[in-house]
């Protein structure tokens, strides 16, 4: 025998408390990962350890970026692991998730509309067209702020989904016999 | 949630597709524009999901985040599992990418490209190996694989109207 449990709604205090947990939660993490790839020039002039744990953070972003010097910062004479688009998105990203926290206005971010997405997209894959086509020269600059256009927008689709997601109703099935009291 | 589809199908054909996309030699050096192959998966069973939600109910980017994430945990198992087969095979995806790796870095400690060189002379099946794949592959394809939910969910998502929205 089941009881099903379906609350629609929960205290708008709890609700909050949510939303700033999860939004920093975020925050902490694409924190983390940009930090990660920033570590490296400067991990690379430590010792031997050190040198090991950036081989394998580097190691980490070969498979999602194709990391060719030629297009990536370098920071203290050593080039970052990911190239400057990857860089401009994530860090894009990070400014963003803070940006929306710091404005307050989390739980105001529900529903960006799709135009908004393909805007991103388009800004970054037509900098990207134009750069192989030869119309447009390309640099590490302007790689980097379509990337960032791009992160900030995608920062805003993850609030929205985290906030859908925390919105959530609360809805699970306890077995009865849980319930009740041992003795 | 109660009125919700299976999640389960649509997050395994969103993981088949992460996989074997990201293990066939060549095709898997797509994942190096931003994991797309990985965005890909996400956004699939995204879809696929939402093709089977209730006319009456909202498909939020929550839930296409959430698919995401399962089809991304999933094709994490499948990219190991394909990218050992194809080793097995002699096609030797993996080695072909540290090879590459190596190639393009000279910052590297000696210590490292002796890793890399044990992996070459046919150590790459190790355990070991196989299991710092693994827990990279996942965290790379939970992470890629949610933001393609979650974009597949602002693409293919369907909206209520405005008024019902008002009427609330």
């Amino acid at each position: 025998m089941q009881i099903k449990i379906h609350s629609t709604g929960k205290h708008p205090s709890e609700k909050g408390l949510r939303y700033k947990i999860a939004s920093v939660t975020i925050l902490f993490f694409s924190m983390v990962w940009c930090g990660l790839f920033l570590s490296v020039p400067f991990l690379l002039k430590g010792n031997l350890t050190l040198q090991k744990i950036a081989a394998l953070i580097r190691f980490f972003f070969t498979p999602i970026c194709h990391q060719m010097e030629s297009r990536s910062f370098h920071l203290a004479g050593h080039a970052l692991p990911v190239c400057a688009r990857c860089t401009g998105i994530y860090s894009g990203f990070m400014i963003g998730i803070l940006t929306i926290i710091l404005a307050g206005r989390f739980w105001k971010v529900r529903h960006p509309t799709r135009s908004f997405l393909f805007f991103g997209l388009a800004i970054s894959g037509l900098e990207a067209i134009l750069s192989f086509l030869n119309v447009f020269s390309s640099t590490l600059l302007t790689r980097s702020i379509t990337g960032a256009v791009l992160g900030i927008i995608i920062a805003f689709f993850v609030m929205a989904a985290l906030n859908q997601i925390v919105d959530r109703p609360i809805n699970h099935e306890v077995k009865v016999w849980k319930e009740l009291p041992v003795n | 949630m109660e009125g919700t589809p299976s999640k389960l199908s649509p997050a395994l054909i969103g993981g088949a597709v992460i996989g074997v996309l990201s293990s066939v030699p060549l095709i898997s050096m797509g994942n190096c524009l931003c994991c797309m192959w990985v965005l890909l998966g996400g956004g699939v069973a995204a879809y696929l999901y939402r093709k089977d939600f209730p006319p009456d109910r909202e498909f939020t980017l929550g839930d296409g985040a959430v698919i995401g994430l399962i089809a991304g945990l999933f094709g994490a198992l499948f990219t190991t599992l394909l990218t050992y087969f194809f080793e097995v095979l002699g096609l030797d995806p993996g080695q072909e990418f540290l090879r590459s790796f190596m190639e393009s870095r000279e910052d590297f400690p000696s210590e490292f490209q002796d890793f890399v060189d044990s992996f070459q002379d046919g150590g790459g099946m190790e355990p070991l190996f196989v299991f710092v794949g693994l827990f990279f592959s996942a965290i790379i394809d939970s992470i890629f694989g949610t933001l393609g939910g979650l974009l597949g969910a602002a693409i293919f998502g369907k909206r209520k109207k405005t008024e019902e929205i008002k009427s609330k």
